[in-house]
């Protein structure tokens, strides 16, 4: 034997000079990969567009020279209907006019889906780190800590955290605006926000939990064991690059998600109240009106309709590319 | 405690506490079970076994990325057995470690560069000349293309990986080498450079290997002593020589006897010592002998009376109550 391995060492394909193969980081293969994906880049432009547009609302509203506040009683008749086909649509009133007080829908909508993405993104931004923070704790120091979450995580997931959400809001936003934290509204924001992160965190938790618990088991780790790396490191610099992924998968699916969690709540009357809109205030309104004015009822839900799909096209697309098995 | 020594193993043993999902029932898992063993400087020793008879524990163990449960290791004159981790890390440096799956021991996530440089970062050393000269001179070293500083690990094949986890281990230059089977994921013939390129880096930067395998071929071919170990417990070592051509232990024998000869009628000829039955559960391990329920040869005192290693000869080390008559090949 020891002849003939020295034989094959004369072949060293470890050196192959010529065809220059271009780099490819893990991040550029990702995006090629969403950009091959036929609905992932369609539902990017569709969801920036609405994201754009709810943070732009005021600039927009001011350029269309319309006012969410303003009440435009010229556009209804005597029964406070919108005069005009499709709910008043015009060119002054791109989707017409509220029936009742005559608010401008559009900026109506402009102004609420601004409400709606900020609930969405600081709940599921602030989940993120909560579940991050947890998952990584339990998955890579095992033992009672482990435990203690997993327990805590099961107790909240069995919660009938719906009811409590209906039940709880009123008191809590009471209390809320009893410490001169934030008043009205923005104290009806809050309320829901924490609701929702203090329900939402363990999912993310699990997730991570899981994927730290098998990461921690790779050799790569046990390598940076091997040459003295601190536990604050190893979970830095090795663990959180093969975590991040995952976390953009779940910011891009649980977006959507809250969206339309917030859109239940209002419509319910448990979140935002008027004279605030959001889509779900707009929906339980035009619920009134179907009869007479059913575009108020068509228009913002297509709206919710297409952001809330657009949203999870985009989350799928980005899970689909980031997804490191088919590789 | 002679200084020729670069790793001492003493009575080392690592025994797992299993829980059982109800209750409060606990099994201790003899992973490895007093062993004792020495590293010459610049020696390969060979440790083999089947599956499951905890070689890849010590090696572990001797990184200290588990704690010992008893015994010693003493790593070039200084007993490091109950550093803590902060104390460690000036030895750290000294021994390295290379992997048996060059898939999962290179984060996907980085460079060959960061992947390397990571070395000099928890070291805090400023090689000479700059890291990206070192890093770039490694990968010459194990013969990978310097450029290929900035790809990323799926960019290599296995044997390319193994180069990688093979200069990621000399970035500190160590002393001592802890390989945990680093060629039974790759092709056989990768595998031949992969040995060859080992040896190389022996003969020039005076290392010593600990050379934990179960591919006896490649044992042969690399260690200068082999160990062999048997549930946890060493049954026999001897020079390599020694060894292959002079098998005293009943299960040397058979682990021998397995190993095929490229020679149809020698192979036809041959006598083959097949082990009935499997490999005892470490948690539960027999009496007496932890070779006996297997061993063609067991006695009432092999059940008994577990055997104490006997040097029998200078360079043939023992545990066995009755060895195979010596001196036929």
């Amino acid at each position: 034997m020891p002849k003939s391995v020295k034989d094959a060492a004369l072949i060293e394909p470890a050196k192959i000079e010529g065809e220059e193969v271009t780099l490819r980081t893990p991040k550029q293969i990702a995006l090629a990969r969403f950009k091959r994906n036929k609905v992932g880049p369609y539902s990017l432009y569709v969801s920036l567009f609405f994201i754009l547009a709810a943070f732009f609302a005021p600039v927009i509203t001011h350029l269309w020279g319309l006012s969410s506040t303003d009440i435009y009683t010229d556009g209804l008749d005597e029964f406070a209907l919108p005069t005009g086909g499709f709910g008043g649509i015009s060119w002054q009133h791109p989707f017409g006019l509220e029936p009742g007080a005559g608010r401008d829908v559009f900026s109506m909508l402009l102004y609420g889906s601004r409400i709606s993405f900020t609930v969405a993104l600081v709940t599921s931004v602030a989940s993120i780190g909560i579940g991050m923070i947890v998952g990584i704790a339990g998955g890579f120091f095992r033992g009672r800590i482990d435990a203690l979450i997993g327990r805590y995580s099961d107790f909240l997931f069995a919660f009938p955290s719906f009811f409590m959400i209906i039940a709880l809001s009123y008191p809590m936003v009471d209390r809320v605006e009893k410490t001169g934290i934030a008043r009205g509204n923005n104290a009806r924001l809050l309320v829901l926000i924490i609701f929702f992160v203090f329900f939402g965190w363990p999912g993310f938790a699990r997730l991570i939990r899981a994927q730290s618990m098998s990461l921690r088991e790779r050799d790569f780790i046990m390598a940076a064991q091997a040459q003295g790396a601190s536990n604050w490191r190893i979970i830095t610099k090795e663990m959180l690059p093969n975590l991040w992924p995952t976390a953009i998968v779940f910011l891009s699916l649980s977006l959507p998600g809250y969206l339309s969690a917030e859109a239940v709540f209002s419509f319910l009357g448990v979140g935002i109240q008027p004279p605030a809109s959001t889509f779900g205030l707009v929906l339980s309104d035009a619920v009134k009106y179907w009869k007479v004015d059913p575009s108020y009822l068509f228009i913002p839900s297509a709206m919710l309709i297409i952001i809330v799909l657009a949203l999870n096209l985009l989350g799928d697309a980005v899970r689909d590319a980031l997804d490191t098995k088919s590789e | 405690m002679s200084s020729d020594n670069i790793l001492e193993l003493q009575g080392l043993k690592k025994h797992f506490k299993v829980h059982s999902t109800f209750g409060r029932g606990k099994t201790v898992v003899k992973a490895v079970d007093g062993i004792d063993l020495v590293v010459g400087r610049g020696e390969t020793v060979g440790l083999v076994g089947e599956s499951g008879c905890g070689k890849t524990t010590v090696g572990r163990t001797v990184m200290k990325i588990y704690e010992p449960t008893d015994g010693k290791i003493i790593f070039d004159g200084v007993d490091i057995t109950d550093l803590k981790r902060r104390d460690m890390k000036a030895y750290r440096s000294k021994m390295q470690m290379i992997f048996q799956d060059p898939f999962s021991s290179l984060n996907p996530r980085h460079t060959v560069g960061t992947i390397i440089e990571a070395a000099y970062i928890i070291h805090k050393t400023e090689p000479i000349g700059g890291r990206t000269k070192a890093i770039q001179n490694l990968l010459e070293r194990v013969g990978l293309n310097p450029e290929h500083i900035n790809r990323f690990p799926h960019e290599f094949s296995g044997g390319q990986r193994q180069r990688i986890g093979i200069a990621r281990a000399l970035a500190l230059t160590p002393k001592l080498i802890v390989a945990d089977e680093p060629v039974s994921a790759l092709d056989v013939s990768i595998q031949a450079q992969v040995v060859n390129l080992l040896d190389d880096l022996q003969k020039e930067l005076g290392l010593s290997y600990l050379f934990v395998a179960h591919d006896l071929s490649v044992v042969q071919h690399i260690s200068d002593r082999v160990v062999v170990m048997y549930l946890g417990k060493v049954m026999e070592i001897a020079t390599t020589t020694e060894l292959f051509a002079n098998p005293r232990h009943p299960y040397t024998k058979a682990l021998l006897s397995a190993v095929p000869i490229p020679d149809p009628i020698i192979e036809r000829q041959r006598e083959r010592i097949i082990l009935t039955g499997d490999l005892p559960s470490p948690a539960n391990p027999p009496a007496g002998c932890v070779f006996s329920t297997r061993c063609w040869k067991v006695q009432d005192r092999c059940v008994s009376e577990a055997p104490i290693p006997v040097q029998i000869s200078p360079n043939h080390t023992l545990a066995c109550h009755f060895p195979e008559p010596a001196g036929k090949l």
